[in-house]
Parts: structure tokens; C-alpha cells; sequence
């Protein structure tokens, strides 16, 4: 215990790492909400969304998408206000700013938007659960099942309301914020990668000392993890709370999954560190600038400087955004506080927990393929 | 005698370097033993398979009669270890770096706390106990490196070039503490390349070059091993081919050359070599200015043994 505390406290005094792990997330959320102060405050409130609809070249158009969209409606409000037109049409009207989006009715609809959002969120759950509904009808049609397709399809409906607004916030740069806290827990990464260097003994004097004491290593090992573990925590929590009682950024449903997703993000920016660390054996600046690197670059790629670069993403390479750990956590955070989506939230959480395990083996893989490497002696000092 | 450490056969390599070549040494008990040679002659590395902070590629290492393994904590609570860059955390201020590198051999809080209150007081931190080691001196750091080392009151301590880049006084200090340490029962292992310390300190001394043994002894058994017993040096401004052939062959002579002033003439030992080689010059006619002489050092050794300067290269 007494070697955790001491983990503990040093982590928490080494100030390079504090101002990185917590004071830059701080600062770069109050620049963001700074800048986006005024644009939020104008959507939080729901409102009709303007949908244009046209149909692809040489096909008509699709009537039913068209009454499935006209007839959804939110407390007596319509959620889309749709007008129906031809192709270069819709994308003027997009280009204009007078629709949130256009659907390109065919065998395969599109759906373009304006800027990425709220809206944008629900004209594409919307569609999707269109389709599948398509799908089971169409399915079910085939095989003379009909009775069977109205029942999962009410149920689909239903499930498809709820996960719109349960909860919701409206605020269409909430990505920011999701891909910030991302960024904010991979920089667990940090104090994974100071465990390292203090694991190998021909690394640092600090390490030396240690592996000449009579310490045995898994209990080091694993008190150096559970310190790096709570640091990085408890810098989530904080920010969750600057940025919910400080800032006022609406996270949208905030409850215990959100604590729990938070431990299982700071583990697996802990786990990054400890993977660079043990992978690459070099200099410390050059260990650290991998990590910085690999870490601002996942974040890139899940929307921190570029807030549709996700969607843009899941069109191009899908698998791009179910592997890239930013992406993984800010997508969970999305379908936990925004989507209410519990299965999306679930399936990232698992993969974030793959992405763990992984880690935890490639590190364990790393290290003892360097320690027989060093015990045959064909390691330079 | 107690033998405390005994490493017999041992061979390290780095791919193609042979960092420590069939290496065979015993230290006994209460000795400090000096481990001296140039730097990358394989001394840190000796330390290292002692210590088993690296593996070695043959040959057994033994500490207080048990064979050393990483896994062997009985044998690792009893060593104590001083390493040759300042191994502390900046994080942690003097108090609790040195209890945290004492609660890796001592887990309990009590009986801890008199021993790193000793520790500080040997190495003289007492007004420094809540200062971050950045805030320390060059040489308050070593002395705090000695105490993160020495704390849980090891049998055998291995200091590893522990006065690199301290200024003299300091320096002084930290040599007089090993020697209160080993007045107090430790057994004390010491590398350096500074050969007046290793003289200064060690009992007995191992010169290792390309990691191996070139000798062993105490310093006077080494200097006894070698030809030359005194070194005489002479400011001469003019020295003919004639002069320089009759220094050459004065009794106890066995070496003689003059080089830009300075005529410098070895003697294989025997009395009043100083005077007979003055005597000659005076009888000569040849005129000269200051006289040096001098005992042989561990350099003289090392360069007779092994045909270079241990100086040059440790400098």
C-alpha cells in the first residue's frame, strides 16, 4: 500500500503530466465552449427539421419514406418538415441552408447534411430504422410472414422513439466535447508510459533501484497500475465536473454508466502507455513522442479538430471508426448521453475492453520478448 | 574470513562484445573492495549480473554463500545500492524519497522511520528534509542518492562511481561516510576510475580491463607487482644523447627519456635513488631546474600491466 500512495502522490505532483492529463482538457473545453457558446444555445431547443426528398435519376419517388417521414411526430409536433423535388433541386436547398438535410430515395438511399448535429443524428437514425423496417417487410413478404414482421416492426418503432430523445442533448458541438474527453483519457497514456520506464532496470536508475530491491513483480507491477488507475479517474471525474457544473455543457443523460465508462477509459489510456512503452524500446523523447502522436492522431480521426470527420469516416472506412480507440470513446459517450443507445454503447464498451486486453497482451509479449532477448545477449546497452 | 560475494566464470556479452570476459573475484567480509578501471571496461556491467538487474551468459554469482537470482529477496534485502547517476524522484521531496526507497526492503512504517531518520543524519540532510531534490545541490544530490541507497542498513553496499561531477568537498564527505559504513560492518564494493580514491578507501582493489581481471591485491601488493618503485622527474633545459645514456645505466635505473624539458627516469625501487640521479647530473655539468618524485600509482600499475594510460581514458 504504501508503495501505491507513494505512486499515487508522485503521479499527482509531477506537473508536466497534470497540465497535460487535466489543465490542457480544461483549457481547450473553455476555448471550445467559448467559441461554440452561441451556436449551442440556438439548438438546444427541439425544432421541426426541413428535409428535402428526391428520388434518384430513372427511379420514382419512394412514397412510403416520404409518409413514414411525414407522420413522425414529437409530442404533436412533426419532426420533419419535407419537401419533395428533384435532385439539384434538394442539393440548392441544402447548399442555401434552407434543409438540414437531403434523402436521395432509390435502392439504396442517401442521406447528405448540411453540418453534422443533432438533426443531422436524427434524419440518420431516422433512415436507418426505415430501412431495416424495409428489410423485415420485404423479408417477411417473401416467406409469408406478415403477421410476425408487424410485431418486430412495432417494436422497432417504439425502440426507435425512445432512442431519439431519451435524454438527448440538443447540442449540436457536443462532439467536440465527447472527442475532447476522449483526448482527455488517452492522455492516461502518460502515466502508463512513466510506469514503463521505471519496469526496466537498464532503462532508468529508478528502475534499477527498484528491480535490486526485494520487490516481487507482479504486485509492483499492479500497485503501478491501480496509481496510474486513480490519478487518471479521478482527472475524469474532474473534468466531467468542470464541464457539467463550470463550463454547463449539456452531456445529455448522465448517469452511473457514465462513472463506470469513465473507469473502464481511464484503463485503457493507462494500457496505451504501458503498450508504447513496452513496443518501443527507445529514448524517452522519442516514447513519448510516439504516444502524443498516436494519441492526437485517434483523436483527429474521431472529430476533435474536425467535427464530421467521423461521419465522413463511417462512409469511407467504416472499420476505421469500430478500432480507433478515440472514436470507440467518444461514439460510447454519444450512445450512452445522446442516443440513449444502449446496444451501440455496448458494443463499444466490448471493443474498448478488446482493445484492453489486447494491449495488456502485446505489453506482457513485448516485454518478454525483450527480457529473452537481453538474456541471450544480443541486446545493446 | 567470510566470503560475502564470490563470483567465479563469469561471461556477459552485447551481441559481439565481451563486456566481461570469465570474470573470477571473492570479497570478504568488512572489506571495501574497489573496482577500478577505464570507463566501458566492464565494471557497471559486473554490477548489473551482481545484481541481477541484467543476465549474464555463464558463470555463477553467489552472495552471502546463496546463489544470486533475480527471485532471490532474501539475498536482495541485505545489499544496498548506490548507483552512479543520482536515481531519485524529483516528485517526492528529501524525507520521502527516502523513506520510499526504504519501504521497498522495510514495508513496516515504524520500524522505518528511525532508519531514515539515521540515514538522514549520516549524510547530513537534516535541513533539507522537505526540500524536492531540484531545489538540492550537485552535491547535497549525491548525498541524498547515498542515503536512498544505504537506509535500510544493507551488509553489502555497491557504490557505483558515486563522486562523478562532485566538487572536492563534497566529495570528501561522501568518501568519509563509505568509510564510517564500513567502520559500522558493511562490506563495501566500490567502482570508480578515480584511482586516489580507490587508493584512498579500498582495502583491496581489482583493475579490469576489457572485463577481465588484470590484477588483484591491496594497493601495495599491486604496486609491488610492477617494475617501477619510483618515478623521477627532472627540469632539464639541455640534455645531450651522452648524459641521457649515463642516467640510463645508474643503479636501480631501468628506464630513462627526455621529452620537451623534462627528463623522466623510473627506478625499480632501492634508496636514495633521488640523490644518486642528481649526483650524476651535477657531476655531468649538466644545469637543471625543479625535482619530482614520486611513489608508483595505480596508473603506473595499470599501464604496466596492460601497456596504456588508465588516466587517459578515465578523464
Amino acid at each position: 500500500m504504501i508503495y501505491y500512495f507513494y505512486r499515487v502522490k508522485r503521479m499527482f505532483r509531477n506537473r508536466i503530466l497534470f497540465f497535460w492529463s487535466i489543465i490542457f482538457p480544461m483549457a481547450l473545453a473553455t476555448l471550445f465552449k467559448m467559441a461554440f457558446s452561441s451556436v449551442t444555445e440556438k439548438d438546444w431547443a427541439f425544432e421541426t427539421i426541413p428535409v428535402a426528398v428526391a428520388a434518384e435519376e430513372g427511379t420514382k419517388p419512394d412514397e412510403m419514406l416520404i409518409s413514414f417521414l411525414e407522420n413522425m411526430k414529437n409530442e404533436g409536433t412533426a419532426f420533419f418538415e419535407i419537401t419533395e423535388t428533384d435532385r439539384a433541386d434538394a442539393e440548392e436547398l441544402l447548399r442555401k441552408k434552407s434543409v438540414t438535410a437531403v434523402i436521395i430515395t432509390g435502392e439504396e438511399p442517401v442521406v447528405f447534411f448540411r453540418e453534422n448535429g443533432l438533426s443531422a443524428t436524427i434524419v440518420k437514425t431516422v433512415l436507418d430504422g426505415y430501412l431495416q423496417s424495409r428489410e423485415i417487410i420485404m423479408d417477411a413478404a417473401a416467406q409469408g410472414k406478415m403477421a410476425e414482421a408487424a410485431l418486430a416492426l412495432s417494436k422497432d418503432v417504439q425502440t426507435l422513439s425512445v432512442r431519439t430523445f431519451k435524454g438527448a442533448s440538443g447540442d449540436p458541438m457536443i462532439q467536440y466535447f465527447q472527442a475532447l474527453l476522449a483526448m482527455a483519457s488517452l492522455y492516461g497514456a502518460m502515466y502508463g508510459l512513466l510506469n514503463t520506464r521505471e519496469l526496466n532496470p537498464l532503462q532508468s536508475d529508478e528502475a534499477a533501484r527498484r528491480v535490486a530491491a526485494p520487490m516481487r513483480k507482479v504486485p509492483t507491477v499492479l500497485a503501478d497500475v491501480a496509481a496510474a488507475f486513480t490519478i487518471q479517474y479521478v482527472q475524469f471525474l474532474i473534468l466531467i465536473a468542470y464541464y457539467t457544473f463550470i463550463l454547463r455543457i449539456n452531456f445529455g443523460a448522465v448517469n452511473g454508466w457514465l462513472f463506470l465508462s469513465g473507469a473502464v477509459y481511464s484503463l485503457f489510456g493507462v494500457l496505451i502507455g504501458y503498450f508504447v512503452g513496452s513496443v518501443v524500446r527507445k529514448s524517452d523523447n522519442v516514447q513519448q513522442a510516439v504516444m502524443m502522436s498516436t494519441v492526437m492522431f485517434s483523436c483527429f480521426l474521431a472529430g476533435l479538430m474536425m467535427g464530421n470527420i467521423r461521419i465522413e469516416i463511417e462512409l469511407a472506412a467504416p472499420w476505421v471508426n469500430r478500432i480507433n480507440p478515440a472514436t470507440l470513446i467518444a461514439n460510447s459517450l454519444h450512445a450512452l448521453c445522446v442516443m440513449g443507445d444502449m446496444k451501440k454503447y455496448a458494443v463499444c464498451m466490448i471493443s474498448i475492453l478488446v482493445w484492453c486486453a489486447v494491449l495488456v497482451f502485446g505489453s506482457v509479449s513485448a516485454l518478454a520478448l525483450y527480457q529473452r532477448h537481453d538474456r541471450k545477449g544480443a541486446k545493446n546497452e | 574470513m567470510e566470503t560475502v560475494v564470490k563470483i567465479e566464470n563469469l561471461v556477459k556479452r552485447y551481441a559481439e562484445l565481451v563486456a566481461v570476459d570469465h570474470m573470477n573475484l571473492s570479497i570478504e567480509r568488512g572489506e571495501v573492495f574497489g573496482l577500478l578501471g577505464p570507463n566501458g571496461s566492464g565494471k557497471s556491467t559486473i554490477l548489473n549480473c551482481l545484481l541481477s538487474l541484467t543476465h549474464f551468459d555463464k558463470g555463477e554469482i553467489s552472495i552471502f554463500g546463496e546463489k544470486m537470482r533475480a527471485d532471490n529477496y532474501a539475498v536482495k534485502g541485505r545489499i544496498g545500492v548506490v548507483l552512479q547517476n543520482v536515481a531519485v524522484f524529483n516528485e517526492l521531496t528529501v524525507y520521502e524519497n527516502i523513506d520510499y526507497f526504504c519501504s521497498l526492503y522495510i514495508k513496516d512504517k515504524k520500524m522505518r522511520k528511525p532508519l531514515v531518520e539515521e540515514a538522514i543524519a549520516f549524510v547530513g540532510l537534516e535541513d533539507f528534509v522537505k526540500f524536492y531534490p531540484k531545489k538540492l545541490s550537485g552535491g547535497l544530490l549525491r548525498r541524498l542518492n547515498i542515503a536512498c541507497g544505504i537506509a535500510h542498513k544493507p551488509e553489502l553496499i555497491i557504490f557505483d562511481e558515486p563522486t562523478v561531477a562532485v566538487d572536492p568537498q563534497s566529495r570528501n564527505k561522501i568518501l568519509e561516510g563509505i568509510m564510517e559504513l564500513n567502520r559500522q560492518g558493511a562490506t563495501v564494493i566500490y567502482t570508480s576510475h578515480y584511482m586516489e580514491e580507490v587508493e584512498q578507501i579500498c582495502s583491496r582493489i581489482a583493475i579490469i580491463d576489457k572485463g577481465q581481471t588484470v590484477a588483484i591485491g591491496t594497493k601495495e601488493e599491486l604496486k609491488s607487482m610492477i617494475q617501477t618503485g619510483e618515478t623521477i622527474r627532472v627540469e632539464i633545459p639541455e640534455l645531450t644523447e651522452e648524459v641521457l645514456g649515463g642516467l640510463q645505466k645508474l643503479s636501480h635505473v631501468f628506464s630513462a627519456e627526455y621529452k620537451e624539458g623534462l627528463a623522466t627516469i623510473k627506478c625499480s625501487g632501492g634508496r636514495h635513488n633521488v640523490l644518486h640521479v642528481l649526483e650524476y647530473l651535477n657531476n655531468s655539468g649538466t644545469s637543471f631546474g625543479r625535482v619530482f618524485a614520486e611513489q608508483p600509482t595505480l596508473n603506473d600499475v595499470f599501464l604496466e600491466i596492460t601497456g596504456k594510460e588508465l588516466r587517459d581514458e578515465a578523464r
